[in-house]
């Protein structure tokens, strides 16, 4: 017997044995007379969600739908209405709000409770519901009983009521390996605090960490949740029956995309198989030929996910979830944690003297009253035009330098190096690869690798590398003259740069 | 003309409790990201960006200036609904750019995601991860395989939804057929050497290399999520690339 419970509010619950809906709509209209219906019919979650779904997606109110289908629990939330899994332990948010259509969650058993809507406040009465139609600002569905049938619908007896919460300490797992922002302002309390109004989970673990370099953001992801997919999974999901949004109204953001792999249509042929070399030169239509592989992955929000309960004692292994660390008092430390952070000082600024970032070539450079970096000595900013005052230079990272606007048209940033041919070499490799640009032949006269564009400092230099007919360079104001091959030559905005006839650029300043 | 064919795979790994990470695979444009933050942020951060491209890919042919302020799009809408919830992303991806020369992909990334190549049997890493660890590569103080598994690997220094000003990185190449490029969240290279991932990417179509690339990791251990997109490329006879250069004196006489 699975345990329900609800909070009286606005919201209209729907109350079934398997299936459990709070939706914003009336209890009398047409959609929650609908979904009560397709209940009472014992229908499967398909059948309910095309119900939802028949006045059009853009009709359709925000709802949660947490359904048992086959020893399995899916939940599916559209809009603000959302559900919090394991409300008593790690507690995972999860709603729609931002989606164009809906975000659906295979939920384990281990997430013990699922609270549709709303977490409750602390006052309200939570009472125990049966099946039927009341309004509610939550309902929370307990997990552990196992659910009766196998369909989602059929309304039957009342449920038992509701049996104390468990107490699930909040967990932190040393050894997870996550992508997390950090930053040095103290965001996770914050953040916490927002999802998890009672003070349950991660946000207690916070004063167990270090503070100065704001790990403590790592935990604040250390959550309970079980999600497959979304709006649209992956085709190939086996056990999965008849993986039901795949029949529904696709997002917006699908309308563009090719049929399943095997039906060429409009613009994005589908070769029959996965790169079946044979079907490559048969499809060479206007968007080239373009195997959607076996998955549906265009949708953004396809995610596969599986669950790790979020208790302690887990064997580790490489078939298995990770041990999971019971408490902040055996964290062994952020820096073990695996957790992709964010170096604090770059994410609250985002001028030039904020922490710098190192990847790239550093310059020395004074800035002007908008921090535009200029090449000390500069008298007047060459962006803003804004005079430089005498000031000690800093170092911040290089600038793009400007642009080469080829004759063909083609525009490259000089945020880097450029080696330019007919047939240029590749091989570049490292923090100093060059942008690699394939010019037009020029009737042959051009080499394929034939001249280099390098960046030193604030100057922009140019190399012939050996090219068969060379290069012809003209300084502003100045003839053309034939560049020494293999010497790099520093040029100024306004340079022009031949290397065949017709085939040339000039180096533009950045605007 | 320049021609793909792709696959991709993504998979929670075995220790975290969701996937953040997204992926886009609509020619021209592909590209992973692998978010930040909790309480569904960083899956959030993660579609937002992706999103943001995704809606660049309709329109034809892409430029670099399309690509970035893609970024920057993505880049604010993960700000704007990053206010009360914190969160950011990696991405990094390909785009095919049509020029005078022909066929180019633009290599992008903010963060700690990867585009490699492979072409002549050989893997070549194209982004720069910015992290801590790369850092410190760069300055000697690390080996490679070292980062791999130092502590402080994590560490990104750039992102998408950190920061109003956003510094994407990205790089020209020529499209040449036969390449192959692999796009992949830290979860791949983090479990995987550089050896390891390169044969496994030479072997099969780019859904069997994807698939292997992702089952592989995760079986390695599968700290993080995994996420693969693999592009084959293919490339129409281009003239003359092969040719030798014509000395000017033996051209044909006439406009010189």
């Amino acid at each position: 017997m699975t345990d329900v419970s609800y909070v009286p509010g606005d919201r209209t619950a729907i109350v079934g044995d398997t299936c459990w809906v709070l939706i914003d709509a009336a209890p009398d209209s047409a959609v929650v007379s609908g979904i009560w219906q397709q209940m009472a019919r014992g229908a499967g979650l398909e059948a309910l969600l095309a119900s939802l779904l028949r006045p059009g997606l853009d009709q359709v109110p925000d709802f949660a739908v947490l359904a048992a289908a086959q020893g399995r629990h899916h939940l599916i939330c559209r809009g603000r209405v959302g559900a919090t899994l394991a409300p008593d332990g790690p507690a995972e948010r999860v709603d729609g709000n931002g989606l164009a259509t809906w975000i659906e969650c295979r939920v384990a058993a281990e997430a013990g409770r699922v609270v549709l809507g709303d977490l409750p406040g602390g006052t309200g009465p939570r009472l125990p519901a049966s099946a039927g139609v009341f309004l509610a600002d939550s309902v929370a569905v307990d997990l552990t009983a196992p659910p009766r049938g196998r369909g989602p619908g059929a309304p039957s007896a009342p449920a038992a009521l509701v049996t104390a919460d468990r107490s699930v300490p909040p967990t932190v797992r040393a050894d997870a390996v996550d992508t997390i922002l950090a930053r040095t302002s103290p965001v996770v309390s914050g953040h916490s605090a927002a999802v998890l109004p009672d003070g349950a989970g991660p946000r207690n673990i916070d004063a167990g960490l270090p503070q100065e370099n704001g790990y403590d953001f790592l935990f604040g992801d250390t959550q309970a949740r079980t999600v497959e997919g979304a709006a649209v999974r992956p085709a190939d999901d086996a056990d999965d029956e008849a993986g039901p949004p795949l029949s529904l109204p696709v997002p917006q953001a699908l309308e563009p995309l090719p049929p399943p792999a095997g039906q060429p249509a409009g613009q994005w042929p589908s070769s029959p198989g996965s790169a079946d070399p044979a079907g490559r030169g048969e499809l060479t239509g206007s968007g080239g030929w373009a195997d959607r592989g076996r998955l549906i992955d265009s949708v953004p929000w396809v995610t596969e996910v599986g669950y790790a309960p979020p208790s302690p004692g887990i064997p580790a292994g490489p078939a298995g979830p990770r041990p999971i660390d019971p408490g902040p008092t055996t964290v062994a430390g952020a820096d073990d944690d695996g957790s992709t952070v964010m170096r604090g000082e770059v994410s609250t600024h985002a001028s030039w003297s904020a922490a710098p970032d190192r990847i790239g070539p550093m310059v020395k450079a004074v800035l002007c009253s908008h921090r535009h970096p200029n090449p000390p000595g500069t008298p007047a900013c060459g962006r803003c035009g804004a005079p430089l005052p005498a000031q000690a230079p800093v170092t911040v990272p290089r600038p793009v330098l400007g642009v080469l606007r080829l004759s063909t048209g083609d525009i490259i940033t000089l945020d880097r190096g450029v080696v330019m041919g007919r047939s240029p070499r590749t091989d570049f490799a490292g923090p100093d690869r060059p942008h690699v640009v394939k010019l037009p032949s020029g009737d042959g006269e051009i080499s394929r690798t034939h001249l280099q564009v390098s960046l030193d400092g604030w100057h922009v230099l140019v190399t012939d590398l050996n090219s068969t007919n060379g290069t012809m360079v003209a300084l502003p104001g100045r003839d053309p003259e034939r560049l020494r091959p293999g010497e790099p030559l520093p040029i100024q905005p306004g340079t022009q740069v031949i290397m065949a006839v017709g085939i040339d650029f000039r180096y533009e300043a950045a605007e | 003309m320049i021609r793909f064919c792709h696959g991709a795979d993504s998979a929670i790994g075995q220790v975290r409790l969701v996937n953040e990470d997204s992926y886009l695979a609509l020619p021209p444009l592909y590209a992973v990201a692998d978010g930040m933050g909790g309480h569904q942020a960083g899956d959030l951060a993660s579609a937002l960006a992706v999103g943001a491209l995704a809606a660049r890919a309709r329109v034809s042919p892409l430029s670099v200036e399309a690509v970035l302020a893609a970024l920057d799009e993505a880049n604010q809408a993960i700000i704007r609904n990053g206010e009360a919830d914190s969160m950011g992303t990696t991405i990094t991806g390909l785009a095919s750019l049509e020029t005078a020369g022909g066929s180019h992909l633009m290599v992008f990334n903010v963060g700690d995601s990867r585009v490699y190549r492979m072409a002549g049997g050989r893997l070549d890493q194209v982004t720069v991860d910015h992290s801590e660890v790369q850092e410190l590569v760069l300055a000697g103080t690390l080996t490679r395989d070292q980062a791999r598994t130092h502590p402080r690997r994590n560490i990104v220094t750039r992102a998408l939804g950190s920061a109003s000003a956003l510094c994407p990185d990205h790089w020209l190449l020529p499209a040449i057929a036969g390449d192959r490029y692999l796009l992949c969240s830290d979860g791949l290279f983090n479990e995987l050497p550089d050896d390891q991932i390169l044969a496994l990417l030479s072997v099969g179509d780019p859904q069997q290399a994807a698939a292997t690339l992702v089952a592989a990791a995760d079986a390695a251990g599968g700290h993080d999520n995994i996420t693969v997109v693999v592009v084959d490329i293919d490339v129409d006879d281009d003239e003359a690339a092969d040719d030798e250069t014509t000395p000017r004196d033996q051209l044909p006489s006439g406009d010189d």
